[in-house]
């Protein structure tokens, strides 16, 4: 188990590396693709929360928000 | 090649708008800019500070299970059901200093699992004539074991079959409605290359108080090519749990002798507290012209009670001492349902990473994520997910979506237990008769059966339809239909399929962009001057809209009233009297004492014509209503009921408004309304 944890943990790590360091950046003035509103991280926050908080409460994984609040959860 | 496009000196830091809908679709003067600006900018994290025109937005969402396997069992109850409703505001205070305000609220009903329990049990049985299971779940009762601890299956009279049944089923109790209110809010502070933000909120609901600070920041290290975003977060949890009255006498509560307390009405109520600390960082990175990825990384220790209050494990207990009642080979066990038990720290760490890129062939965008969570109490998770938002004619934008979920089970997630002991011994001593309790040493340290900690997969599709209006009015409506399945668990080895559910979530949301909404105005006053403009709201006849144009208002009332029942202007009506002349033929025992309203009033004014505006007022309504005992009236079997709330949609009322006349210095307006019965 130890040894998949590790191996999750360097594989996720070379990604990082290699999305970060292999790549020499874009200029700001050829980016109009990535301007759209659609390309946004979160393009509608407010649906995204609500989906979040419902997958919180009936889900046991990891939090996807990076808050706290949100309640109980109880039932 | 990309379009070049000049880039304002004030733009090259890092904007983040959170929804970034087109203000350039009403302010066409500054398309330029507002491509600029996106342009320039890396789209955040999730975790987006504020959006930098600012925006008012307005939410209502409704999330329903839809009904559970009992085996055969009709249940009466409702599947869990919550209505949602969020109201907010982004915007700058000053130059750099920014602000987001958040106000949530859901209400929950519905029934809930308490326990699983083998079908033999029979725990949802009937207990109505119409052959429904009622309030009361049965969570005590007897088994029949084989000598492999099978349970056998019985006529429903205690005279087995000679078969074993080892299915399983939850057995169902009904959740008290219940509103939770959260308020949030956020200040951030932004430089040209980093930003700060310092946010902090409540969450208020009957049994759990939750409170949180929240500090974070982000750094552009490399001309919006990369992005590093921080975030810390502490919460503070305060658990004050009204056990369920209708179980309770039903519930072995040893255990938690320092944390349950009987309170001044007589409720049996858990009180302790939890903590949580949360840590995340990410890195956000433009690769190329059409692609950005993120990777983030977040951290949650929690500490204290972190158990849920209304869930039970049933333990089978085989009394040495009754085995003449086992059959032969076999055993005889009586059930007894035990508050659920977990350990008292969890650490949780993610590793997630998205994919965002351009597809030049239909110009939309795909959104690929994958996050693998892992913690100390054993469970495993997987997380997949796709979007492609869509751009379409008219400003609409489609975003399809699908969603899988696979997680593996905590170490201490068991359906049920069996424990080779009694489970009260009876002891004769000196002292006279005492009973003793079982050994709970000889249980696990830690049990729960809630399906949460189960292992099984999820899948969950749906989409978004996004239309931008003019004057930055933002709309969007999400449909998502969930599937909960133990053998959609990744590899298999999932719970069986009584714990299988569907669900659905419906949303929709309502934004006002505050910059173009301003620009529009300025374009139209010339309306300004018009009769009724400049009335307040809520003064009925008085806003005749200018062709095209729209209103949006927002009240929000509240109301309190006392229970005194009055007699028609004549007094009141005492206890007594209500015993003696209201309680007949039935007897009633309970009164209102105190009851509360918060509704929350939407008008939306649209005018297709310069003499006719149409309005639309929907409305949430949440009561909740205070009891107490009456005197002389008959007393509950169970743990008293103190409160009882509910919410969800009030009615919708339509409208229409006409100029009939007008003449120099005077209209006559004619207006028609009618209320339909949504509610």
């Amino acid at each position: 188990m130890r040894r998949r944890r590790n191996g999750l943990v360097a594989a996720f790590v070379a990604a990082l590396s290699f999305a970060t360091a292999a790549c020499a950046g874009v200029e700001p003035w050829r980016r109009s693709r990535l301007a759209p509103p659609h390309m946004a991280l979160d393009a509608c926050p407010e649906n995204r929360r609500l989906r979040e908080h419902v997958y919180e409460s009936r889900e046991g994984t990891v939090p996807a928000e990076r808050r706290g609040g949100g309640g109980c959860g109880c039932t | 090649m990309g379009e070049a496009v000049a880039v304002p000196e004030r733009s090259v830091g890092i904007a983040r708008s959170a929804c970034a809908y087109p203000v350039a679709s009403v302010r066409p003067s500054s398309t330029l800019q507002a491509l600029s600006r996106a342009a320039v900018a890396l789209p955040m994290l999730a975790s987006s500070v504020y959006a930098e025109d600012g925006d008012v937005h307005f939410q209502y969402g409704r999330y329903r299970e839809g009904d559970r396997d009992l085996a055969g069992v009709d249940s009466d109850y409702d599947p869990i059901q919550v209505d949602f409703l969020q109201a907010g505001a982004r915007g700058t205070l000053f130059d750099r200093i920014s602000f987001s305000f958040d106000y949530l609220q859901d209400t929950w009903s519905g029934a809930t699992p308490i326990s699983i329990a083998p079908v033999q049990l029979r725990g949802n049985r009937p207990t109505n004539p119409d052959g429904m299971s009622g309030a009361t779940p049965y969570v005590n009762g007897e088994l029949f074991l084989d000598g492999d601890l099978q349970v056998l299956e019985t006529d429903g009279f205690g005279n087995l079959t000679g078969e074993v049944d080892d299915e399983l089923v939850h057995t169902i109790a009904g959740a008290s409605p219940e509103t939770r209110r959260q308020v949030q809010l956020e200040l951030g502070y932004d430089w040209t290359r980093a930003a700060l933000r310092l946010g902090g909120g409540v969450s208020v609901e009957r049994d759990y108080l939750s409170g949180y600070v929240d500090l974070g920041g982000s750094l552009d290290l490399d001309r919006g090519n990369t992005v590093v975003d921080l975030a810390l977060s502490f919460t503070q949890n305060e658990i004050d749990a009204t056990l369920d009255h209708d179980a309770v006498p039903y519930i072995d509560t040893g255990g938690y002798e320092d944390e349950i307390h009987r309170d001044d009405v007589g409720n049996l109520t858990l009180k302790d507290t939890s903590r949580d600390l949360r840590a995340s960082a990410g890195v956000t990175r433009i690769l190329d012209e059409r692609t950005l990825v993120v990777a983030s990384a977040r951290y949650i220790h929690s500490s204290g009670y972190l158990e849920n209050p209304y869930k039970v494990v049933q333990v089978a207990f085989i009394d040495p001492s009754q085995q003449f009642l086992a059959p032969p080979g076999g055993y005889y066990a009586n059930v007894h349902a035990l508050l659920e038990r977990r350990p008292d720290h969890r650490n949780q760490v993610s590793l997630s990473t998205r994919l965002v890129r351009y597809l030049d062939w239909t110009g939309a965008s795909l959104h690929l994520g994958y996050a693998f969570g892992w913690d100390d109490w054993d469970v495993r998770s997987h997380t997949l997910d796709l979007e492609i938002g869509q751009p379409l004619p008219w400003s609409f934008t489609i975003t399809p979506r699908l969603r899988y979920y696979s997680q593996s089970e905590a170490d201490f997630y068991r359906s049920y237990l069996v424990s080779e002991q009694a489970y009260q011994t009876v002891e004769i001593g000196p002292g006279g008769v005492t009973l003793r309790p079982y050994d709970r040493s000889l249980l696990p340290n830690h049990f729960s059966s809630d399906h949460r900690l189960s292992a099984y997969g999820s899948l969950a599709a749906g989409a978004t339809l996004a239309k931008d209006l003019e004057r930055g009015v933002h709309l969007e409506l999400s449909f998502e239909y969930y599937l909960h399945r133990g053998d959609y668990r990744l590899g298999g080895g999932g719970e069986a399929s009584f714990a299988d559910y569907d669900a659905w979530t419906l949303s929709g949301v309502f934004k006002v962009d505050l910059a173009a909404l301003a620009n529009a105005r300025v374009r139209s006053r010339q309306h300004a001057h018009r009769a009724g403009a400049a009335a307040p709201q809520g003064v009925m006849g008085a806003h005749l809209l200018p062709e095209s144009g729209f209103m949006f208002g927002y009240r929000a009332i509240y109301g309190v009233r006392d229970g005194d029942m009055g007699r028609g202007g004549r007094g009141f009506v005492g206890d007594a009297e209500l015993v003696a002349r209201a309680c007949r033929p039935n007897t009633c025992g309970k009164v209102p004492e105190e009851m509360q309203e918060h509704r929350h009033v939407f008008e939306l004014m649209y005018a297709p014509t310069s003499w006719l505006t149409l309005a639309v007022m929907p409305q949430y309504v949440d009561k909740e209503m205070k009891l107490r005992q009456l005197d002389g009236g008959a007393v509950d079997d169970h743990a008293p009921h103190q409160r009882h709330g509910n919410g969800g949609l009030g009615d919708l009322r339509l409208s229409a408004l006409g100029r009939v006349l007008s003449f120099e210095g005077h209209e006559l307006r004619v207006g028609l309304g009618l209320s339909a019965p949504t509610g």
